[in-house]
């Protein structure tokens, strides 16, 4: 399977936190979402894959060129979009895409133009009067009218009202329909992965926790509820952030199928959702 | 990359051209009172003026935080920051320009005359050469600053060295006072010596030429601090 990108490897150390050998991929024409709570490391590899940190080892390919020292050439088939976008207030949102045009070969001024309709991107209004959805789409119309065949969104969601959102995730769906697109995106709101991830990447605490289908996640993961006498039997590795109470408990495992076969019709072994998963991973490691 | 350098600077042009058109002519009209009474003291004017000018649009870049904003366009670092260089250039050139031709229209109209001093109504060389180095020996030594640490946390380790380094010269002429020499005054001295055995068109040339090396070297220091900065 051709890859959109490859990570190996990868790893950069700040003071208090520390990405650690992180490998995923994402392969051409898919959507790869990114989870993790807050301070997981997610912005930190888009900015790894950004080329804007350095790295302090492993290994970026996209779209099948190795990284290293080709950032710049290689962010000419990219579209990024920051989860705060910055952008000049003063100016308005044409002057905005006469910054950013000049810059890309491909830059297609007709698909901005249809792209800022489609968004109802005020042209003539300055961007400091733009409200954050709005910025947001501004954005995304300037990050897709080059053509890119790896679009990376940080955040893209958070601060959005559910409209918004449901519209800004349909237009993933929509870009990936080429079967040439690929699209990388992070987000803490699980329930926009549940919407549209093909695959999903879970980091805690700078870790990958798994990277998987988004179909594989819904097998493996599961949330076991039973009595509390039965808590005990929740023991081993595959076991995450016991919770117990006086009427019973709830567990997550990453082997629902060895949960079922272990604890057999007196236990409910139901598929967890993301927000299940990042939650219990947190309580585990806490 | 041509190109791509030319829209950066047309960037910088716009993102601070309201600065230009209101800043500029109240700039020209105020430098007429210095201009009246003492050369030197239009020229500093008109170099505070310049610099400000020159960095600008750094100022209205970091105010939007909008160095990670260039950084994922298609474009080396290297070439933000020559492009910043370059309009620095464009700045001082275009403003001393400005000033020669300022100073010779008020002299030819004959109603503007340095009273306090003894310099010249118009723009000689030597305060040409004191206007350059006013603006690109500052600009140069700031603008790596900049790039290694930002513009806020670039200035203040800036001014520190600047502190450190004028403190240093104090002592050194205390020191020199003390035993009978006076060290600044000698430079001084010196350096008016050398410009007279020059002349005035070769000490302008030499200056430049100096400043323009100081420039390249400045501007590759930048280059290396800039593509290892973390943004």
């Amino acid at each position: 399977m051709e890859l959109a990108l490859e990570i190996r490897g990868l790893c950069k150390a700040y003071p208090g936190f520390r990405l650690e050998d992180v490998a995923f991929s994402v392969p051409r024409g898919y959507i790869m979402g990114l989870i993790g709570a807050n301070g997981a490391g997610k912005t930190t590899i888009i900015k790894l894959v950004m080329g804007l940190i350095r790295k302090d080892a492993g290994c970026v390919r996209i779209l099948g060129e190795d990284h290293d020292g080709r950032e710049a050439h290689l962010r000419e088939r990219i579209g990024f979009v920051h989860e705060t976008p910055a952008f000049y207030n003063h100016l308005t949102v044409s002057a905005m895409r006469g910054i950013v045009a000049p810059h890309y070969d491909r830059w297609d001024d007709g698909c901005f133009l249809l792209l800022a309709e489609e968004f109802e991107l005020p042209l003539h209004k300055k961007v400091g009067t733009l409200s954050k959805g709005t910025r947001t789409k501004l954005a995304l119309a300037l990050a897709l009218s080059h053509h890119a065949e790896l679009v990376v969104m940080d955040e893209p969601t958070s601060g959005l009202d559910p409209v918004v959102r449901r519209r800004l995730l349909g237009k993933l769906q929509e870009l990936i329909g080429d079967g040439a697109t690929s699209v990388l995106f992070s987000t803490h709101i699980t329930s926009d992965l549940e919407r549209v991830a093909d695959y999903v990447t879970c980091l805690h605490r700078g870790k990958v926790v798994f990277f998987s289908t988004r179909d594989e996640v819904r097998d493996r993961w599961a949330m076991v509820k039973g009595p509390p006498d039965r808590a005990g039997e929740a023991v081993g590795e595959s076991y995450y952030g016991m919770r117990r109470g006086e009427v019973g408990f709830q567990v997550l495992t990453s082997n629902a199928v060895e949960a079922r076969r272990r604890f057999g019709d007196g236990v409910l072994v139901e598929p967890a959702t993301l927000e299940d998963i990042m939650y219990y991973l947190g309580r585990s490691a806490s | 990359m041509q190109r791509s350098l030319w829209a950066l600077l047309a960037k910088e042009l716009r993102v601070i051209r309201i600065g230009v058109v209101i800043g500029l002519p109240i700039n020209l009209l105020q430098a007429i009172t210095f201009l009246k009474w003492d050369m030197l003291g239009y020229v500093s004017y008109m170099a505070s003026g310049t610099s400000l000018l020159a960095l600008a649009g750094t100022i209205v870049d970091d105010r939007f935080r909008m160095d990670p904003f260039f950084a994922s366009l298609p474009i080396r670092r290297e070439l933000v920051v020559a492009a910043r260089y370059l309009w620095c250039g464009l700045a001082i050139a275009l403003m001393l320009g400005l000033i020669i031709g300022e100073s010779r229209a008020l002299e030819a109209l004959g109603i503007l005359r340095p009273r306090a001093s003894a310099l010249p109504a118009t723009l000689g060389a030597s305060e040409a050469v004191l206007f350059l180095l006013a603006t690109a020996l500052p600009l140069s030594l700031f603008l790596p600053f900049h790039y290694r640490w930002g513009l806020g946390a670039g200035a203040a380790r800036f001014s520190m060295a600047a502190v450190g380094v004028a403190l240093l010269g104090a002592g050194a002429g205390l020191v020199g006072r003390a035993a009978g020499r006076r060290p600044a005054v000698a430079i001084g001295l010196f350096l008016q010596s050398v410009m007279a055995a020059l002349g005035p068109a070769v000490s302008v040339l030499l200056t430049v030429l100096l400043l323009a090396a100081l420039g390249c070297v400045s501007c590759l220091l930048s280059f290396r601090f800039y593509a290892r900065r973390d943004l």
